[in-house]
């Protein structure tokens, strides 16, 4: 009789872990793991300011200057050189390295499209823009704009022509001038008069549409979680390659749920692609960096906004721009939240590489530590270690 | 030897148990406050009434979206040619609204055109309209659930 009852109450005890962790699914929880699945991805929507963008030709065009190493100061510097086919276009560094060494991390290319604001602070406001930025920075390619121009005549004048028309005459432009390059190469832009810069201008931001078209194209790829989310959400239970282990079950309810990541890290991307300060320190070796503050007053200058003349269409496409935020204190610091598709096979993390593993991103979710500037939107998560080793589990099968 | 009352012992431990089980469920349960959704009510100090619908379907989280507003006197009488400027955020994770929407266009008869909306994650929206005119001012606050 008292073996019995111990034996009972034992097994009670045990049981009470399970029973109540278990990683059964609600209603409303099924129906937000099949919001984040691939399934539920929308067609990418087009770019009316650029026309090109859904073109095969300009697409093709724009792979050829993608991993085109002329495109640069030096001749070895390609937008492939950072963004690595075989790395999720991105290259595992805490910081980009071109001609120079850049001040944030790179980031992956799959869906890139989707979003209204790119790099991690939004500096530039369509795919387009955002393709010639790198291309004149000091520490990434480190070109011109006429040097672009003199490239495209001297090499790609037919493949260029059959997309976008005639090519300028750049025979009595300088070999290298730009707005961003060396005292020498500012002072001969300035030099040039102000039609010879429009059209080298325009060249540039061909250049720009031909890559984003060809960036358009990279995708995400399904994986595990899409298979069991497509699962769930089709009331079926999850098997062979689309089952889940009990702890990657109770890392997705987490994620969903307690752990608050779904509030950010929303929808098939699993990004909201928005600016979020959550309290990443700041790196110590690299210039102060404001994050969103700065980037909404760079977009805001750039001559090839959705509001410059280098548009396709109309100016109705330009409603996030119009719309922009343009100051308070949730911006400093602010960087945009990141796809975390794949994300287990891209360390290191943040827009500086500050963490090496996912386990201290979760370290530093859980605690929520003060904000070295700004406002952190994050507040103290109470994980047991099993519950971050769980949301870690459950961010691997991102990648499977 | 007394036998011991087994039963007495046991039966409240399980009741225990279970109970604390059924508090881990449920008490630890996200909570659900069901917020005011109308899309039409008396402004704050109750100099207005006004109404938010949204054009073009119910929004979604994504895309920019473009709402009407509609203010009248509490008598019925349109609101005519009043400043407005729109604010809110998501109070529950401490941020703003994600643009900043204007006012695009007076339509008449107390109908105005709010465009730049935007939702950037499922969740309690609180949007607020600051209205004023001829020196009466008053805000109207709506919850939008997305």
């Amino acid at each position: 009789m008292c073996r019995r009852l111990a034996l009972l109450l034992a097994f009670g005890f045990l049981a009470l872990p399970a029973g109540c962790d278990g990683p059964d699914f609600s209603e409303p929880e099924k129906a937000t793991i099949a919001s984040l699945s691939l399934s539920a991805l929308k067609p990418l929507p087009p770019d009316p300011t650029n026309k090109y963008a859904d073109k095969p030709g300009p697409a093709a065009f724009g792979a050829t200057l993608f991993f085109e190493q002329r495109l640069s100061r030096d001749g070895n510097v390609a937008c492939s050189t950072c963004h690595m086919i075989d790395r999720q276009f991105q290259d595992d560094r805490p910081f980009g390295v071109g001609v120079g060494e850049s001040n944030r991390r790179t980031m992956p290319l799959a869906g890139v499209a989707y979003g209204p604001w790119f790099f991690w602070d939004g500096r530039r406001d369509s795919l387009w823009a955002q393709a010639l930025t790198p291309l004149e920075d000091q520490n990434e390619h480190a070109g011109t704009r006429t040097a672009y121009a003199h490239l495209m005549v001297r090499e790609f004048k037919t493949r260029y022509e059959r997309i976008f028309g005639p090519l300028p005459d750049v025979s009595a432009l300088p070999a290298s001038a730009g707005p961003l390059g060396t005292a020498a190469e500012q002072a001969a832009w300035a030099a040039m008069a102000a039609d010879q810069r429009e059209k080298v201008d325009t060249v540039f931001a061909n250049i720009g549409k031909a890559i984003a078209a060809f960036e358009r194209t990279i995708t995400h790829a399904p994986t595990r979680f899409d298979r069991f989310a497509n699962a769930v959400g089709a009331g079926q239970t999850p098997e062979t390659d689309a089952a889940f282990s009990d702890e990657e079950a109770l890392g997705l309810k987490l994620f969903i749920g307690k752990a608050r990541c779904s509030t950010c890290h929303n929808g098939p991307r699993f990004t909201d692609e928005s600016f979020h300060n959550t309290g990443v320190p700041p790196v110590d070796s690299k210039p102060p960096d404001l994050g969103r503050q700065t980037g909404v007053s760079e977009v805001l200058a750039d001559p090839f906004n959705c509001f410059g003349r280098f548009r396709d269409g109309g100016e109705q496409a330009c409603g996030e721009l119009r719309h922009i935020v343009r100051d308070g204190p949730e911006l400093r610091r602010a960087y945009k939240t990141p796809s975390l598709r794949g994300v287990a096979d891209r360390p290191p993390y943040m827009h500086t590489g500050q963490f090496a593993t996912l386990e201290d991103v979760v370290a530093h979710y859980a605690a929520a530590p003060r904000p070295v500037e700004g406002t952190s939107e994050l507040q103290p998560l109470r994980l047991s270690d099993r519950e971050k080793a769980a949301l870690v589990a459950f961010l691997r099968t991102l990648s499977e | 030897m007394r036998k011991i009352p087994w039963g007495m012992i046991v039966v409240p431990i399980l009741a225990v148990i279970a109970i604390f089980c059924f508090a881990q469920i449920y008490l630890t349960a996200p909570r659900h406050d069901i917020p005011d959704v109308a899309r039409a009510k008396r402004t704050e100090n109750k100099r207005f009434v006004a109404s938010i619908a949204p054009e073009g379907g119910e929004p979604k989280v994504g895309p920019l979206s473009s709402w009407i507003l509609t203010v009248r006197f509490p008598n019925g009488h349109p609101v005519r040619d009043a400043a407005i400027s729109v604010d809110g955020g998501m109070p529950d994770h401490s941020h703003g609204l994600p643009t900043k929407p204007t006012v695009t266009a007076d339509l008449g008869e107390g109908h105005y055109r709010v465009e730049g909306l935007k939702f950037t994650m499922p969740g309690v929206w609180v949007l607020k309209f600051d209205i004023s005119i001829k020196g009466e001012k008053d805000e109207a606050v709506f919850n939008v659930v997305l």
